[in-house]
């Protein structure tokens, strides 16, 4: 009943298959290594050389028992080399562009961690959007924690980073493709949240610096805040305003930004311009700001002023600690200048003048004062 | 009457077919082309080198206007004589066919790093020139019509990569006019290879509905192809970022690779598997015109010329191309096809003229 036309397809579509077959191919997903979290740290070893750590989460697919979380590690003098040491272990093929968080270890950060980016900016298939973070711990004890609830400590960490950006003026800029651009580019400087367990719990501390691909140093929340202020543009984050513990004012803002620059002979001068948009979700000072406009006008006075006071503050510490700038003041003075000119930018913008407005303006005021 | 007129091309898939000429695999590294010697102003250099294109399409139309009847082939062989037209006509089918063969390469390379990269570069080819051929050997009519249908999925995705805008910076293009006046020239003389395609219409036209409507076209595909290349530049810059662009070997690929969409983990290769669409439509159409120009100048059957042109490009693409062929054919061959092709054209438009005024007048006493 065949005709010739079908039976040649036939043949045809068997020689093909026969022909294009492979090994590793098609493996259904219970054969593969699927790794939600991976890390990177460094280890002196008795040589005096270094050694790369690289611990990976995979999960592991149970018939009945759900999904199981495993961490396997691997030691090499290069990264390649510690993938390598980390397939003796492993009991699948090992599949990379899933993953959600990539967690760096300082140790690795301070020594420069371009040797890590190269292998992830040459692998093509590298899920570019996973969130990184930096921290002191133990990479591999961080990976496999256990947190309360039973939540897979990789995806939490990501969504934890995810998160970040609601509050504390954190950007939604931790990303790899993020750090690619900000490490490779002329003029930027990258800076990752810095990650400490605290009471059983991941929790994001702080900031790490970076210049170039180094990490300078790490600075507190408190310093976060205003760095994030003047260094994002369309962030969210609360400031306070303390008289007394009965005395207090909550704002929840949106602060956008604007930067200026301006060279004048061989000096740069910034402008940074920041408008602080929001609501006031708690007030037991003034009860007249819900109707009495100059009595907003006070208000948002004295909150511009105290975000110009963080602002300096932070300013200071970046000029006379910090020497780098975290601010990527260096992005505008490079489009004012031009590019590929040999000039230090890190340390132009910390030898010129930064000056910073701040404008605060209130929005609405909740449903009501209940004091 | 009514079954010829079907099998010819209508304005919009001529349009899209000469658009499928431009916009191909050589997208994802154009803007390191220009970026090399432009920087941040690539994209205006972009915009210059759209003079050839359009210079092209004026001249043909000129030429289209005074011959309706036959093609580029047959009218060099009529004005110069066989010989000296044949050697023409071989130069000018040099273009379509070392246009074919590198894009192959490339598109292997693309398809072996993003995709398969457990298939063998011989495979690989095999399949990828398989493909191709059958959609040459289908002829003009089907080469348009799937032209129009995936270019309209090649605007969605160029629409796309709009949404990085709000991931990049503007000071990534300042300052503007930073590397020069000369330097900006210099680069869109770069370009010349990834403008060149538009030398099809003098050929393909005998088979297009509405001869009336043919420079409209040609001037629109120019601007839909010139606007795919700008957009591709400045979108590469903007997000990227000049030092960034540079260290990519595909950088406008890498401009998808921060798009999030929700419930899709991995974007680009929704991308990639659609681009290749692109791609293969583009290789098609080349592999379509050499084997167009050859049975024309040999007088051989086309379906004939189709199979034998198979071995030829695989062998060229397999054996022939590598990086320093390309490196060469980048720098020096493509810069002088392009030159040969506006003296070449410019020729040919003054030569048609001159006859068909001739005829005129005899025709009129």
């Amino acid at each position: 009943m065949f005709n010739k036309k079908t039976l040649y397809l036939l043949i045809f579509t068997l020689l093909m298959y026969i022909f294009f077959k492979t090994n590793n191919a098609f493996v259904p997903i219970e054969n593969i290594d699927i790794a939600p979290g991976a890390a990177v740290d460094i280890e002196e070893r008795s040589d005096g050389n270094i050694n790369y750590v690289l611990p990976i989460s995979v999960y592991q697919f149970r018939e009945n028992e759900g999904i199981l979380l495993k961490i396997q590690l691997g030691e090499g003098k290069t990264i390649g080399e510690s993938r390598q040491d980390r397939q003796m272990l492993q009991n699948k093929k090992f599949l990379l562009g899933l993953e959600q968080v990539f967690i760096v270890g300082e140790r690795i950060a301070k020594m420069g961690i371009n040797p890590w980016v190269e292998i992830l900016f040459a692998n093509p298939n590298l899920n570019d959007t996973a969130y990184m973070t930096v921290t002191n711990e133990d990479v591999t004890k961080l990976l496999g924690m256990d947190i309360e609830g039973g939540a897979n400590p990789s995806e939490y960490i990501s969504e934890m980073l995810k998160s970040s950006k609601e509050y504390n003026f954190f950007s939604d800029n931790y990303k790899v493709m993020d750090m690619f651009i900000r490490v490779g580019s002329e003029g930027r400087n990258l800076v990752l949240p810095y990650t400490k367990i605290v009471d059983g719990n991941p929790k994001i501390t702080g900031m790490a610096i970076f210049k170039g691909d180094k990490m300078v140093d790490k600075i507190s929340i408190e310093d976060t805040r205003a760095m994030n202020m003047m260094r994002e543009n369309d962030v969210r984050g609360l400031m306070t305003i303390y008289k007394n513990e009965k005395e207090t004012i909550d704002f929840y803002g949106t602060s956008k930004r604007k930067v200026k620059c301006e060279k004048v002979g061989d000096k740069y001068k910034f402008y940074i311009n920041i408008d602080y948009t929001g609501d006031i979700i708690s007030n037991t000072i003034n009860r007249e700001i819900r109707d009495n406009p100059k009595a907003i006008k006070e208000f948002e006075d004295e909150m511009a002023k105290q975000a110009e006071k963080e602002c300096y503050d932070f300013i200071d510490k970046m000029k006379n600690e910090l020497k780098t700038d975290c601010l990527e003041l260096g992005m505008y003075a490079v489009a004012k200048t031009g590019r590929h000119t040999g000039i230090d930018w890190n340390e132009v913008v910390v030898n010129s003048e930064i000056e910073v407005k701040v404008k605060v303006k209130v929005d609405k005021q909740g449903r009501g004062l209940f004091t | 009457m009514d079954e010829k007129n079907n099998n010819l091309l209508t304005d919009n898939e001529l349009m899209f077919f000469l658009v499928g000429l431009l916009v191909g695999p050589a997208s994802s590294q154009f803007p390191n082309i220009l970026i090399k010697v432009a920087m941040q102003d690539a994209w205006i250099s972009a915009i210059i080198a759209l003079i050839y294109p359009i210079a092209i399409v004026l001249l043909s139309s000129i030429i289209i206007k005074n011959n309706p009847c036959e093609n580029m082939i047959n009218l060099t062989q009529k004005h110069y004589g066989s010989i000296i037209g044949n050697i023409f006509n071989i130069i000018f089918l040099l273009e379509w066919i070392l246009t074919a063969s590198i894009s192959t390469y490339d598109t292997v390379t693309i398809l072996r790093t993003y995709l398969v990269s457990f298939l063998s570069v011989e495979k690989t080819l095999l399949v990828v020139l398989a493909i191709t051929a059958y959609g040459a050997y289908k002829g003009l009519k089907t080469l348009g019509k799937f032209n129009e249908l995936i270019s309209y999925f090649m605007l969605l995705f160029v629409l796309i990569s709009l949404i990085s805008l709000k991931e990049g910076s503007l000071t990534n293009l300042q300052p503007v006019f930073d590397s020069g006046i000369k330097n900006i020239v210099k680069a869109s003389r770069h370009a010349s290879y990834y403008y060149l395609g538009f030398e099809a219409l003098p050929l393909i036209y005998p088979a297009v509905k509405n001869k009336q409507n043919i420079k409209r076209c040609g001037l629109k595909a120019v601007m839909i192809s010139g606007g795919i290349w700008v957009t591709n530049t400045l979108i590469t810059i903007y997000h990227l970022g000049i030092d960034v662009s540079l260290k990519k070997f595909w950088p406008y690929t890498a401009v998808y690779d921060s798009i999030h969409f929700p419930a899709i983990n991995n974007f680009k290769y929704i991308f990639e598997l659609t681009w290749h669409l692109v791609i293969l439509k583009l290789i098609s159409n080349y592999y379509f015109l050499s084997s167009y120009s050859l049975s024309n100048i040999l007088n051989v059957n086309f379906n004939k010329i189709c199979l034998y042109l198979y071995p030829l490009l695989f062998f060229i693409s397999y054996k022939v191309i590598n990086i320093s062929f390309i490196n060469l054919s980048l720098n020096t061959i493509f810069p002088m096809i392009s030159t040969f092709n506006i003296i070449f054209f410019a020729m040919t438009a003054i030569l048609s003229v001159k006859r068909s005024k001739k005829a005129n007048v005899k025709g009129a006493s």
